[in-house]
This record gives C-alpha cells, structure tokens and sequence, in this order.
C-alpha cells in the first residue's frame, strides 16, 4: 500500500482532514509525500490515528502534552534542559548529560 | 575552497572563526602534526573511504585534516548532537573539503540521519566515539560490512558493547579498542582527568586541598592520576579499593589504604573514580564529618548514592554554583559538587588540546595499521599494537625536544641472547 490520502485516512480514522494537517503541523502524525506533494498516510499513520483517542483518555492528556513529548524526542537540548531543570540543577552542559544517556544505553544493549 | 559535495552543517559563513580555532587547537598537537607530515609523503592511505563519527571540534578537526593528508576519502557526523561546533564543522566543509553532516542542538531523527548520510559514504574504515557508526552497520546496513577493512572505537563503553558483539560471534569487521593504548590512557585518564579533577573541586569550592584528608575511591588510571595531584597539593590522600593489587599499589605508592567504611569519619573531601555505582552510600554518608564534600569522576552519575543522600537530608539548598549543601538530621551538612557528575567536565573543561593530541595519534596510526594488516586482521577487537603505542611516545618524546638513548649493538645482542637462552 502506498498510503490514504487525507480524505481517506481522515474518513478510515474518524478524525476531520483539517484535525489530521493539524496534527501533522503539530509534529504528532507525520505522514510522507507523494511525487506530487500529496499527504500519504501509511498504516504505521493509521494507526497512530486511531490510537491517539484512547492515549488521551487513558492518561488524560491533551494534545498539546503529546506534541510537547514529541518534541522532547526530538530535540535532546530541551530534553536535556528540562531533566536538568526538574533535577533543580543545571550544573553539567547538556551535552554531559546527552552522553551519559548514550553511555547506559551501550551498556543495556 | 568550496565544496560541491554533500554536507550539512548549520552555516558556511562561520568557516573563518572555524579556521582560527582550529589552527589553534593545532598548535596544541604537535603529535598529529608530525603524523600529518609523514602522511603527506608517504599517502598510506590513499584512496580509501572513511566515516569518522565523533565530537565535531576543533580536535577532531586536526584529526581529520591529518586523514586528508594521508590520501583518505573522509567524512565526518556527530557522535553528539549537542557537543557540535557549528564554526568547526563550516570550516571542515568549505575549507579543508571534509564533508560534514552536524549541526548543534539537531534533533533525534537529523542527528540519526547524520549517522546515515556518513554510512552512504560506502566506508573502508570506521571511527566511533560511542559505537553508533559501527551500531548502523550492524543492524540495517549489512550489506555494507563485506567492504569493511576496519573500525575504531574510542570509548571504554563502546569497546564493552563491541566485546559482547565479538562473544556472541557477530562482529562484522575488525575493531581497534583505542582507550586500550597506553599513551592514550596514560594521558587521557591521568593526567587529563586527573588534572581536570582537581581543577573542577577547586573551581567548585575553591577549597585549599593541603592538609586536608582526601579520599579517593577508586586506585585505576584516572584514581591514580587524582590521587597523586591531590598529594602533591599537599592532602593526606586516602584510597579506597575493591581489587587487592590496585589496593596493595596505592599502598606500595605511600597512600594510606582503608575501607570506606573508615575513611567516610575521617575524610574532608571524597573524589569517586570507579566506574561502579553507590561507593558512597547512605551509611557512609551517616559517618562523615561535617562539611565533608562528595565529588564524583567515574562516567555516571550513580558512584555517589544521590537518593540516599536526600533522604538523609532535612534541608537541602545551593551554597554556592555546582556546590549543593545537605543538612543531616542533627545539622551536619555535607556538600556535593555538580551534582555528583564527571566534576572535570561540569565545573571545569574537560580535556586539554594536548590530551586529545594523544589521544587522535592513535586513531590516526590505528587506521593506518589496519589498512597494512587487512589480511591478517580477523572479527574480533583488538588492542592498539605496541609499536604505535611506542611511535606515538616517541613523537612525543620529540615534540618535548626529549632524547633517550639507543641500545647498542653489544646491548641488543645481550638481549637477544639473553632472551634466546631462557
């Protein structure tokens, strides 16, 4: 499968197509492009889609809280800044921190 | 110069101040200058490809420019996203045509991208700080590992993963361990750390270490390196160990040796270097004399058990930058330094260019190693030989304007005979 269009993936999953270019804009659904600029929503999209309900529900998040958690995937400098911040210090550079992080990684591999 | 090829760094026009600082960290490396010399005439290893994953500074610069001169097809990506010098890696691109794909604070997805683009350089030979070139190749570009002559791998950690991947018989191409090299750990460990580590204690608390009691935990390279700095300051050092020989060394070096059970009531500041969690824990903590300050110099932040001291504490505040104070229950305070991170890297700066000169020797003579041993190297990990471990010590040897002697004739003959006869 290539992948829904926004129409079918908005109508496969509930969710209006503008809901969908927000989520996308909001860095939550991503889908890729076709050779014309199309969205395509493929099954891992799909999926996000139909399960974003129940994640908020089931942990009473809005969408707002998602997208912040996604961007704290994203970025390791925000990650590393509000760790630090929640630990009440900012006594390392972040870039300390993002090493350790790799290190105990390695080592539960 | 311009490049047309392809890279992705954050801004070209910063290549001049990334020229400066890297002909100044330069200066500091006279090691891979001499290296760069001699690859430039003899090119030993011209023409082969290869991806070099590492801190992008000013460095890790020299080392790549000393790859150029010996004839290699390099690129270079981040083995961190937030340690990238964006000024440093425009240099590289526009100026000493290095293809770079790093750009400071990227994001997950860009940095892991990197890492890719530098593996779609098809390499012959592999550079890792951290295993994460080596890690791609060994899961989704597989197909890649037949071309491959060699690795690096520059971490202690990295060389762990790298041995469990030899054990279970799936290592796909050959490793040099180089934290194994006695000039880099001789350099990097004690007398980089080791300096560091006393620098950063000191800009910390700016305490006067002579005549305190100063216990370190931990008698390896960089608990060596500490604990004889301290001495020399003037404290009364105290080591802590768990390995009978390094205890009966820091013994047989004139320290005093004692359980930490002990040396937590006597100490005034205590300096982990272990690579082993909780040495300091709650119950030594119970003991120690008020105003006690707890450092840590090991990888982690777990060589100082951090939640047992908050439980311990009814107050806790900042007594002044990177120095935190607990309140015991019956008003002692003892203080922690950076929160109980590598101290040399949060309150000081790390590693000098002298050490990291060192320390890129030998993956500069490493690549070339493996480029003349090809046929004889198997999928296992191996140390730095001897002979680029005495050549780096020879060139830097030289680069101190140092002269040792020479066996003679008559004296290499003894030894052969000598050796021959036993």
């Amino acid at each position: 499968m290539d992948g829904f269009t926004v129409g079918r993936a908005a109508a496969q999953t509930g969710w209006s197509p503008r809901m969908l270019r927000y989520l996308e804009r909001a860095g939550l659904v991503r889908p890729s492009r076709s050779s014309s600029g199309y969205r395509l929503y493929g099954i891992r999209e799909l999926n996000q889609l139909r399960s974003l309900r129940e994640l908020r529900r089931r942990f009473a998040v809005e969408l707002t809280d998602v997208a912040f958690a996604a961007r704290l995937r994203r970025e390791p400098a925000l990650r590393a800044a509000v760790d630090s911040w929640l630990a009440g210090t900012d006594a390392a550079p972040a870039w300390v921190e993002w090493e350790q992080r790799k290190h105990e990684r390695l080592l539960a591999a | 110069m311009a490049t047309t090829k392809r890279h992705d760094v954050k801004d070209l026009s910063l290549a001049p101040e990334g020229v400066r600082r890297i002909q100044w960290a330069d200066r500091q490396m006279p090691v891979l200058a001499a290296i760069r010399e001699r690859f430039e005439a003899e090119q030993p290893i011209a023409g082969y490809r290869v991806s070099a994953c590492l801190h992008v500074t000013t460095e890790t610069a020299t080392l790549m420019r000393t790859l150029k001169a010996g004839g290699a097809d390099v690129v270079l990506c981040a083995s961190n996203p937030l340690s990238t010098q964006d000024d440093v890696a425009a240099a590289l691109v526009a100026e000493y045509d290095v293809p770079v794909f790093a750009i400071k604070g990227e994001d997950n997805d860009t940095y892991y991208a990197h890492i890719e683009a530098a593996v779609d350089h098809r390499p012959h030979l592999t550079m890792d700080d951290g295993a994460d070139v080596i890690g791609v190749l060994h899961s989704h570009r597989r197909e890649q590992l037949g071309d491959i002559i060699a690795g690096t791998e520059e971490t202690t950690t990295g060389v762990i993963r790298l041995k469990a991947l030899e054990r279970e018989g799936a290592l796909g191409f050959p490793i040099i361990a180089v934290n194994d090299a006695l000039t880099k750990h001789m350099f990097d460990n004690r007398y980089g750390t080791g300096q560091s580590t006393i620098d950063g204690i000191i800009r910390a608390t700016n305490v006067l270490l002579a005549g305190k009691r100063f216990v370190v935990a931990g008698y390896g390279w960089v608990g060596k390196g500490v604990a004889q700095r301290a001495r020399g300051l003037g404290a009364h050092v105290i080591v802590t160990e768990v390995e009978p020989l390094h205890a009966l060394e820091a013994a047989m070096d004139g320290f005093e040796v004692m359980s930490m059970e002990r040396a937590a009531r006597v100490g005034d500041i205590f300096c982990t270097a272990t690579g082993d969690k909780s040495v300091v824990r709650g119950e030594h903590v119970e003991q120690m004399k008020d105003g006690a300050i707890l450092a840590n110099t090991g990888h982690f932040n777990v060589e100082i058990d951090i939640p047992a001291l908050r439980a311990l504490a009814v107050e806790t505040r900042e007594a002044r930058q990177f120095v935190e104070e607990f309140t015991l229950a019956d008003g002692r305070r003892v203080y922690l330094v950076a929160d109980g991170r590598l101290v040399n890297l949060a309150a000081a700066e790390g590693h000098p260019a002298l050490v990291m000169d060192m320390s890129f020797a030998n993956q500069a003579l490493s690549l070339e190693y493996a480029v003349q041993n090809a046929a004889e190297l198997e999928r296992r990990v191996y140390p730095v030989p001897t002979e680029i471990d005495r050549e780096i010590a020879r060139l830097k040897l030289a680069t101190m304007g140092l002269e040792i002697d020479r066996l003679t004739e008559e004296q290499e003959r003894y030894l052969a005979s000598w050796q021959e006869g036993t």
